[in-house]
This record gives C-alpha cells, structure tokens and sequence, in this order.
C-alpha cells in the first residue's frame, strides 16, 4: 500500500502540486488524467524523490517518510521499493538490454550476478523480448526499448511502478505493443500508478482514475464514474476535449 | 634580498609591464588578420583539393598542430633569413619583432584554416545548390552564402581561437622581444624581485583573457543567436 | 653559414635520449590531471558543498595563466624560500639543487589539472540528465551512477578532447628549458652550444616533436574507435558469428 499525504511542491514562485492526498492499494492499477502542466509528471516524479517535495508525508508499505525532512538514507529506501518507467525510456545506453535490468538487483541491491541473471531474463521474456538480450538501446526500436525499461521496473520487484507517459514517445504503431505489456503486468498483481493520455486503454486497465487540474486532485472514482458521469465541470471539459466521441458513443 | 614578496612592488611594477600591452596587443591583431587570410586560403586549397598545394597545406597543417611555437619561432627566426636569401632579399638586420608577428600569423594560419574548413563543411549542400540555382557563381555563393553562415557556426571556436593566441604570446619573450613578459623578466633579474612582476603578470593575463571571453559570449548573444 | 642536413642528424640523435623527459612531462601531469580533474567536474556537477562553489571560483581564473608563468612561479616558489634557509643550514642545499624536473611536473600537473577538468565537465554534460534518473529510480545511490553509468557514457566522448590535451602538454613542456631542465627541446640545443647550428637543432627537435604529436593522435584515434566499438560490441559481435 502507498499512500501521500498533503504533497507540497513549488519550482520557484509556480506552485505545482497543492496539496496532494492519494491512496494507492496493493495489486491496484491508477491512472493519473489531466490536462498538460497540471503536475502529473511532477507528482510521479515526487513519489521517487527525483523531485524532492517542498512539504507532505509518503507511507509506502511500513516506512514512512517526511518530504520535509527525508534523509538520502530514507530517499534510497523509498528508490529500492518503487521502479519508474521513463517517457523517453532512459535505458542506460553502455549497458545491453540484460545488462540494463540486472543493474537495479547487482549493483543497487548487491544481489549475485548469477540470480540477477536469472531474473532479469524471466523480466526480458515477460515483455517478449527473449531473443534480444544482448542488443543495445541503440539496436532497438522506440517499442522494444520501453520494453526493456518495463522489464527493469518489473525486475527488481518493487511495490509499486510509476509511468509516466509510457508510450507518448513512440510512433503509433509501437503503442500496442507496449501496452499490451502494462496489460499483462497489470495482470499479475503489481502495483502501478499510470499516467497516460490512452484514454481506452485507461478505461481498460484502471481500476482507479485521478483526474488532476492545476496542481489539485479535482475528481477521482472509477472509470466508468470518471468517463461516463464525471461530476466536476473541469473533468467534463477535459474528457469534451480530449475524446470529442466518448460522449456521443457512450 | 630579505623578504619573498613585497605587495608594494606588485603595484610598482604593474604600469611598467602594462606599458608593454600593446606589442602582445600587435602580435595577438597581426596573428589573427594573417590567420584569417591564410587561413582561408589554405581552407579553400584543402577543400577543393588544388593538386601539389592540397599535399602541402595538409603537410604544413600537421607540422604547425605538432611542434611547439617555441621551436617554430626559432625556425623561422633561424631559417626565414637563409630561406628568403635565396631569392636576394636580405632581412638579416630585421628587428625581433617582425618575426615573432611572422611566426604567430603562419601558426594561426594553420589553426584558422582547420576552423574555417569544419565551418565551411557545416553548411549545408542545399545552401550552395540554392546558390548556384540563383545563378551565383562559385565564389559569388562562398562569398554572399556560404562564408557568413559559416561564420556564425564557428563564432564560438573562433573566440577561444583568439583566447589561445593571446596566451601563446606569452611564449614570444623567448626570442627576446620585450613585450610583458619580457618585461617582468628584465625587472627581475634586476631587482631579485621575480615573483612580484609574475603575480602582475598572471592578473593581466587573468583578467584579459576573462574579458575578451566575455566579450565574445556577450557578442555570440547579442549578434550570432539571433541570426541563426 | 649554410644550411647542412648532417647537424640535424647529429642533433636529432642526442635528442632522441630525452624523449623519456618530455614524456614524463606530459604523461605524468595528463594522468594527475585525468583523476584531479574528473574529480573536480564531478564535484561540480553534484555541487558538493565547498568544494564546487570555490572550483567554481578558482578554475575560471587560474585557467588564464599561461602554462609558463605557472612554470616561473613554482620554479620560483619552490626555490626561492630554500635560498633564504640554504643562508643558515647546510642541508637545504641539498634540496636547492633538487632536479628541477620535479618542479615542472608539478608546474604542468597543475595546468593540466585544470585544463582537464574542463574537459570532463563539458563531457559531463553530454549524458542526459534522464541516465541519472533512470539510475536514482532503480536504486543506485549517486556515486553508483556516476561508476557504472555516467563515466563509462563519458570517457569515450572524453577521449579525443584528452588526446588533444596531451598533445597541447607535449608541445607545451617544451617551456622548461627556461628553467634548464633538459628535455627534447634542450637536448637538441645542447649540441649547438657546441657547433652554433641552431636552426638545425631546433629543425630536429620540431621533427621529434612532430613524430611524437602524430602518434600520440594516432594512438587516441585507435582508442577512441575501439570505446565505440565496445559500446556496440555485442552488435558487431554477433554479425560476425552469422557471417561464419
Ligand atoms: N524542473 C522544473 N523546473 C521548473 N518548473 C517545472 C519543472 N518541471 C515542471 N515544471 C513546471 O511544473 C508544472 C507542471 O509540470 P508537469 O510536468 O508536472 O506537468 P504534466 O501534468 O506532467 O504535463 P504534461 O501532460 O505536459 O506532461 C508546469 O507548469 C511546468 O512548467
Ligand atoms: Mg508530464
């Protein structure tokens, strides 16, 4: 279980994030809508402190960290149970794809090289990319690299993984793929917290949506609460803009 | 000789090293008009592969970017006077200064014409072909779009070009011209005072390569990014 | 006097024996300047506290020193005080008339220090900001990325700036002949003290110097192909086998 309590965050005088209060349970899938700027990225980006919130609590699992105060002892705690899937994939290009997931476990987590091996291929095969490896980020395509950076996250078993825009960065026909990825992971029971703008594929996956605006949680409930009857005039205005079709077809 | 440093003489010695400003002011305009000029030549030789010229400009590039300037000052200091005796002129009773300006121009000629030539190759082909479908000729499109494109490119290699000139002249003493440092050397072994005319020397340096450094990202602001 | 090829040879020969000189006057100060300077633009870019805010004050500045006049200070600094002690105890001058190589590689270790340190910060800046992040988000601590991700990302986009550097340091070594230490420079000159072919000493020298220049480049060329190709090894590794 993750939750945040009351998150804070400022660059300079543009208040970000307004005070922020999300519950995430164990097994549940979360998808953050809102419209761009109003601190989606910011938040994920606050979760695995590589944005260090100007004030609130994080609870994840039985440790609890103060924003305010957090050691790099407690920020390093909190970065070995979370795992981040980057927009524009991140993989780290010295390393080849094997090389990329067993990092987290060898180096971070001081596992053997021998298990982390075994891991890290059970991680590659998952996401369908058994017989790649040995290949480099720069060998790959847009798909098959955000693939590898899934089965980074998934490998290194965190309790939760954070998306941020996942497949944005890809050329259409790449989307599916990867998608059907977070679909299987989803699946299997991990925690995830996504932001995404693939609304069907949010509908689909969600078993809890967000919708932000300006730096607050304006609604939240379940997709079909959010998408069929939102409450809030800012939720119908976004969802009216973004998916012109919902509305007449559902 | 008592004391290691005395700070009064810091100040002492400050305006009769500046004094001497202007000869490495000469050396730095000469070796950076001189470069420019060659240094576009022997571009344009590389670059259009001119037969025998190409093999020496590729010959004499090398040899400049591999030895030092000291040993280049002296070669030329050396062999200028029998070279140029071949031909009947006689510059035996040439002052030291002409060539240190001699070697400082010939060395940047060949750092220039590495410049000019990765500025050149910058622009694109279409800039050239767009030129020639105008109907410009060849060095009509260098000179009205090439060349000022490719100066903007390489504005910025071309500042720390100037920066480096300025504190190789620091080399030029050694022939036994009396420009700064000439000067701080003449003073101190008159006076045992070494370290005073040094610590004036290293803030002159200091401060003039920071300010034209300055200069050329103020002006890189100011003129280039604008117009690119 | 006219130009004789023979007094070249002749002083090429001598020379040749100092190349060792002039190497460990410039490859002792590039291997000092590679760990100081690393460590400097590393600290700069953390923004360790103390440490970078006064790099960032010192660099810039000592930067604009000529590589001679850090050669003159410390030939100075170095000596200067064992002359007023030489004055009351006998022993410091023993140490006064210590080899003067040391002072210049300590005078070129000092440039070198921070010429490479600049190399590496603008190396530095060329691994995105995401390759840290992607590290923090799997668990690495700072130090952890900067080892097995950053620096590795870095040195092959390093290398040919630092052959640049060495050579800038070969060239530039030539200067400690002014405070007599013998190198290729002055062991070419050494033979027209006695003959007064100068310009045949100094033609010797520049071919040393060149010869030296060239290979160095050379061999950091074949350095540099051969970090790329462990970048992508696996890659080409893997046509191969299928070609066989
Ligand atoms: N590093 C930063 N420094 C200053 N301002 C920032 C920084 N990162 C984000 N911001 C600002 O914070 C606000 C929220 O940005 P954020 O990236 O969280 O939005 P988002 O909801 O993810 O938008 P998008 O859908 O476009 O990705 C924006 O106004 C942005 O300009
Ligand atoms: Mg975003």
């Amino acid at each position: 279980m993750i939750e945040l309590k009351n998150v804070h965050k400022a660059f300079g005088k543009n208040t970000v994030l307004k005070g922020i209060n999300l519950k995430v349970n164990k097994g549940e899938v979360v998808v953050i809508l809102g419209p761009s700027g109003s601190g989606k990225t910011t938040l994920l980006r606050c979760i695995n402190f590589l944005e260090s919130a100007d004030d609130g609590e994080l609870i994840i699992g039985d440790t609890k960290v103060d924003f305010k105060n957090a050691t790099s002892k407690e920020i390093l705690a909190v970065r070995r149970r979370t795992a981040m899937v980057f927009q524009n994939y991140n993989l780290f290009n010295n390393m080849n794809a094997i090389e990329n997931v067993m990092e987290g476990l060898v180096t971070g987590r001081k596992m053997p090289i021998g298990r982390a091996r075994e891991i890290a291929k059970q991680a590659l095969d998952k996401v369908g990319l058994k017989d790649k490896y040995e290949a480099y980020p720069l060998q790959l395509s847009g798909g098959q690299q955000q693939r590898v950076g899934i089965a980074r996250a998934i490998a290194l078993n965190p309790d939760v993984i954070l998306f941020d825009e996942p497949t944005s960065a890809l050329d259409p026909e790449l989307v599916g793929e990867v998608l059907s990825v977070m679909q299987a992971v989803a699946k299997e029971g991990i925690t995830m917290i996504v932001v995404t703008h693939e609304m069907s594929f949010a509908m689909d996956i969600a078993q809890h949506i967000i919708f932000m605006a300006d730096g607050n949680i304006v609604e939240e409930g379940s997709p079909k609460d959010i998408f069929t009857n939102p409450k809030e005039k800012r939720t119908k205005q976004f969802l009216e803009r973004i998916l012109p079709r919902w509305n007449y077809s559902i | 000789m008592g004391s290691l440093f005395d700070i009064r003489l810091v100040f002492e010695y400050f305006p009769l090293i500046f004094s001497r400003f202007p000869i490495t002011l000469l050396i730095v305009v000469v070796a950076i008009g001189a470069g420019l000029v060659l240094g576009l030549f022997i571009a344009l030789v590389r670059m259009r592969k001119v037969l025998l010229l190409n093999q020496f400009a590729i010959l004499y590039v090398s040899f400049v970017r591999g030895t030092p300037i000291i040993v280049q000052l002296f070669i030329i200091y050396y062999g200028f006077p029998l070279l140029l005796e071949q031909v009947g002129i006689d510059i035996t009773q040439w002052e030291k200064i002409y060539f240190v300006l001699v070697t400082y121009g010939l060395n940047n000629a060949a750092f220039m014409s590495e410049i000019i030539r990765s500025a050149i190759s910058s622009v694109p082909d279409g800039q050239r072909e767009a030129a020639y479908s105008v109907g410009l000729s060849r060095w009509q499109a260098l000179r009205r779009v090439i060349l000022p494109q490719a100066f903007l490119n390489a504005f910025p290699v071309f500042g720390t070009r100037v920066v480096n000139t300025f504190e190789s002249t620091s080399l030029a003493f050694t022939l036994g011209i009396l420009d700064m440092v000439g000067q701080a050397q003449a003073i101190g072994s008159r006076t045992y005072h070494e370290l005073e005319g040094y610590v004036v020397l290293a803030i002159i340096f200091i401060a003039i390569s920071m300010i034209l450094e300055k200069l050329f990202v103020h002006a890189e602001k100011r003129f280039i990014q604008q117009r690119r | 006097m006219v130009f004789d090829f023979h007094y070249v040879i002749t002083s090429f020969i001598t020379a040749v024996h100092y190349i060792p000189v002039t190497l460990a006057l410039s490859l002792i100060p590039l291997f000092i300047g590679i760990v100081f300077g690393t460590l400097i633009a590393v600290c700069r870019k953390f923004r360790i506290r103390f440490i970078a805010p006064l790099a960032d004050i010192i660099i810039p500045v000592v930067k604009g020193i000529p590589l001679v006049l850090h050669l003159f200070i410390m030939n100075f600094l170095i000596l200067k005080p064992f002359d007023l002690l030489a004055q009351y105890y006998a022993w410091a001058d023993v140490i006064r008339f210590m080899d003067k190589v040391y002072i210049a590689i300590i005078a070129i270790s000092i440039y070198a220090v921070i010429i490479i340190s600049e190399t590496m910060r603008s190396a530095l800046m060329s691994v995105s900001e995401g390759q840290y992040e992607a590290c923090y988000s799997v668990g690495l601590t700072r130090w952890q990325a900067l080892r097995r991700v950053v620096l590795p990302q870095v040195f092959p986009v390093a290398i040919p700036v630092l052959g640049n550097n060495l050579i800038g340091l070969i060239k530039g070594s030539s200067v400690v002949y002014l405070i007599t230490v013998v190198d290729v420079m002055n062991g070419a000159l050494t033979t027209a003290q006695i003959n007064y072919r100068f310009l045949e000493a100094y033609i010797a020298a520049a071919l040393i110097y060149w010869g030296i220049c060239l290979l160095t480049e050379r061999l950091f060329a074949v350095w540099e192909n051969h970090m790329k190709k462990y970048q992508l090894g696996s890659a080409k590794n893997n046509l191969r086998q299928e070609v066989l």
